[in-house]
């Protein structure tokens, strides 16, 4: 006769929320790269110099070296881990997990496509998300970029929704063959940019058989767990500033957190940002890709756009200025949410 | 991370192929009966009759006491539960067998009142249901601010009260029944006690008139010197009593019953996505406009995506309770999350589908009315939020 312990182990064979073992001693790591970055800061925001300093040691983990085993091989389950790193650097400080990690992403996606890059220059290698806009003129695309081009080996240039890669591209191609119509700064993120092109004339130089379906599922896939893990980082950070906030802030004689309104609130960015990232675990988990598929990111989106302004509430004035670090999270939760929303964007017109 | 739950459903109907074919049953009839059990408020018994009643009866039992293996874990009701409540939340609340009685016998009962308890389930031919009495008139969220009475007299007790809003309590045959032995003490004077219906003293009142979920059958209960032996409170091996209160079994209940719960009402807004599905693929979709058409359209999948996630938080929540974690939080967070989206999800199809959601016996009007419990029974939303609220530290860390 079956007992319950004969029960739970076979529904263990199939049904697991434990993060693969494999993982531990990288999280491990990571963790505590996020937990002395954290106590490194002294503040809201990262100085250049703390920047440059926290990169130097990021790049000392050889993330890069973990994530892509072989030079022409992914490890499995890769995104996810992508994914659980971007989260754990994100909720210390964005900026540079999306420095650390948006390079990698790039190569990764590369090597879908059939490229190689040699582990030692991923770190150079930048990944830019499209968002087409119909203007009537042509195709026209607005980049975002992580940060302004680095010194590069080259760039990974990726209309993914229409199953295109147009590169990867030379850094002398990305100069010549792109014209730079606008360039701004990118909300929340100090020092990156957003640039509108127009690529009109930058020919597709891959094979549609070395762009397959599953291909693009999995380039989707990698991306989906970089910009994920950032947004649900960003997450992470906005609730516990506003649970540290609320339970240090007084008014009327107790602190702000034992007053119910604060406390639904409070109660309802845990509900959000649990949700969203359990969402993300299980599109990430899952095979199938329909869980990705167009419009597959509108709750990640919304649910973005609700913790980013309950978070800023939470601390009300304080929130709204510069000194705490609600201000930048509000900013680039925004920022991450358009990135993440570019991933399941529908094409725009010509 | 391993997610594959058709794989997992298909390994659970190998283990119990008695009761998966017993559930096959149920889920082909129960549409049958939707309808006039929103309209009477009772289960048509046609509809427990003749299928397999005793596997039904054995849903919510632990398998070494004779339960069915496809309920036996907390992850396996999720599956289960959510099939059914897909069809009717009422009803599937409403089914025969111990409910939420069983988790405050299994965790504060004897070995021996454990079988005789779940022996009254397990082969009597005719459906059999357990009720959990503690909500009281005047208790609600509080439960340990109870006002019902257990009062020693020789070997046996006095239970003197009312209770309502229990579920299935004027069909049940034995009913697991909150009290105090003394009032003094607060919650460490609560003890539960066994009592059957056939007790002298022991009155059903009334079934309440609900807005929805009627199949399910919310009772006021009144106790006037409801005499029981010693032995029926739970834990009380004839010599002696039990050295703590009762009040952990409730909450075991409530750890064991809100995932369950969850996916009642996850499988309610399935079926209600499913058959707003339908009507904007068939002549339905002609009171919307083009740009309508695809307005609803994406709204319902944002839906759909919501509606993974809050099943994600009933699976993390079943998943830490099936490894013996705690599991309170999980359990609170889910039932909130997905309450809350089931009422938007009705207010939102009312607004996409005016014309069907007008008709006072229509689906959409059901869910509706179905939909605005959910934030209501086995604990409020509110109070859901103040627990989650309180359960992170200053680092945004979970305590709980």
């Amino acid at each position: 006769m079956m007992t319950h312990k004969d029960m739970l182990a076979t529904d263990r064979q199939y049904f697991d929320l434990a993060m693969p073992e494999a993982l531990a001693p990288l999280l491990e790591v990571v963790d505590r790269f996020a937990a002395d970055a954290e106590h490194s800061k002294r503040g809201p925001a990262l100085s250049p110099e703390q920047r440059s300093q926290l990169l130097e040691r990021l790049q000392e983990l050889d993330l890069p070296g973990l994530l892509l085993a072989a030079e022409d091989e992914l490890v499995a389950d890769a995104p996810l881990t992508l994914f659980l790193i971007a989260e754990t650097l994100a909720a210390v400080c964005p900026e540079l997990a999306w420095r650390g990690l948006a390079p990698i992403t790039a190569a990764a996606v590369a090597r879908l496509a059939g490229t190689v890059y040699p582990t030692s220059h991923v770190q150079a290698l930048q990944l830019d998300l499209f968002i087409e806009q119909g203007t009537g003129r042509g195709r026209q695309w607005l980049a975002l970029s992580p940060w302004p081009a680095p010194a590069s080996t080259g760039a990974l240039v990726l209309d993914w929704q229409a199953a295109q890669v147009l590169g990867p591209l030379t850094a002398a191609e990305l100069q010549t063959g792109w014209k730079h119509e606008t360039k701004t700064g990118l909300l929340g993120f100090a020092g990156a940019c957003q640039q509108t092109l127009r690529a009109a004339d930058i020919p597709g130089r891959l094979q549609p058989q070395q762009w397959t379906p599953a291909t693009a599922d999995n380039a989707r896939r990698w991306l989906w767990g970089l910009h994920g893990g950032l947004l649900c980082g960003v997450q992470r950070a906005q609730l516990r500033h506003g649970m540290d906030y609320a339970k240090t802030r007084q008014a009327f004689g107790k602190p702000i957190y034992q007053h119910q309104a604060i406390s639904l609130r409070l109660a309802d960015m845990a509900l959000a940002a649990d949700a969203s990232r359990l969402y993300l675990l299980q599109t990430l988990t899952d095979q199938d890709a329909a869980c990705r598929e167009a419009g597959g990111g509108s709750f990640i989106v919304e649910t973005a756009h609700q913790l980013a302004r309950d978070a800023v509430q939470i601390a009300a004035a304080h929130g709204y200025v510069d000194g705490l670090p609600f201000k930048r999270l509000f900013e680039q939760a925004r920022t991450l949410a358009m990135l993440f929303a570019s991933l399941t964007a529908t094409p725009g017109g010509e | 991370m391993k997610l594959d739950r058709q794989r997992l459903w298909e390994a659970i109907r190998a283990d119990d192929r008695e009761g998966a074919a017993a559930i096959d049953r149920l889920i082909a009839e129960l549409p049958g009966y939707v309808m006039a059990t929103d309209k009477t408020g009772d289960i048509d018994s046609a509809l427990l009759e003749g299928f397999g009643i005793d596997r039904v009866n054995r849903f919510m039992i632990p398998v070494e006491y004779g339960g069915s293996a496809l309920t036996a874990t907390a992850l396996r009701r999720t599956l289960v539960f959510e099939r059914i409540g897909a069809i009717c939340p009422g009803l599937c609340i409403g089914l025969p067998g111990p409910g939420l009685s069983m988790p405050p016998v299994l965790s504060l009962g004897t070995e021996d009142q454990r079988r005789a308890f779940f022996a009254r389930f397990i082969g009597a031919g005719r459906p059999v249901w357990g009720a959990f009495a503690i909500s009281e008139p005047a208790v609600g969220s509080d439960a340990t601010a109870l006002t019902t009475t257990a009062t020693a007299d020789g070997e046996e007790y006095l239970i003197n009260g009312e209770k309502c809003f229990i579920t299935n309590g004027g069909r049940s045959d034995v009913i697991v029944v909150f009290a105090s032995v003394d009032r003094k003490r607060g919650r460490f004077g609560i003890r539960a006690f066994m009592v059957d219906a056939t007790t002298p003293g022991f009155a059903h009142v009334r079934n309440e008139d609900m807005l929805g979920l009627r199949g399910s059958q919310l009772a006021q209960l009144s106790f006037t010197d409801c005499r029981v032996h010693k032995t029926a409170m739970l834990g009380h091996d004839g010599s002696k009593g039990p050295t703590i209160d009762a009040f952990t079994g409730a909450q075991s209940a409530w750890d064991y019953m809100r995932p369950v719960l969850t996916s009642v009402i996850i499988g309610s807004c399935a079926g209600a996505l499913e058959y707003a599905g339908s009507l904007l693929a068939g002549p339905e979709r002609d009171s919307l406009s083009l740009s309508g058409r695809a307005a609803a359209a994406d709204k319902l999948g944002s839906y759909r995506q919501r509606l993974q996630a809050a099943r994600m938080l009933a699976y993390r929540a079943a998943w830490r309770y099936d490894r013996g974690e705690r599991a309170s939080l999980d359990a609170s967070m889910a039932k909130a999350y997905a309450s809350t989206l089931a009422m938007q999800l009705a207010q939102d199809l009312m607004q996409l589908f005016p014309l069907q959601a007008l008709a006072a016996d229509g689906r959409l009007a059901k869910f509706y009315r179905d939909a605005k419990a959910y934030d209501i029974l086995e604990g409020t939303g509110d109070m859901q939020r103040l627990m989650i609220a309180r359960a992170y530290d200053f680092a945004g860390r979970r305590t709980a």
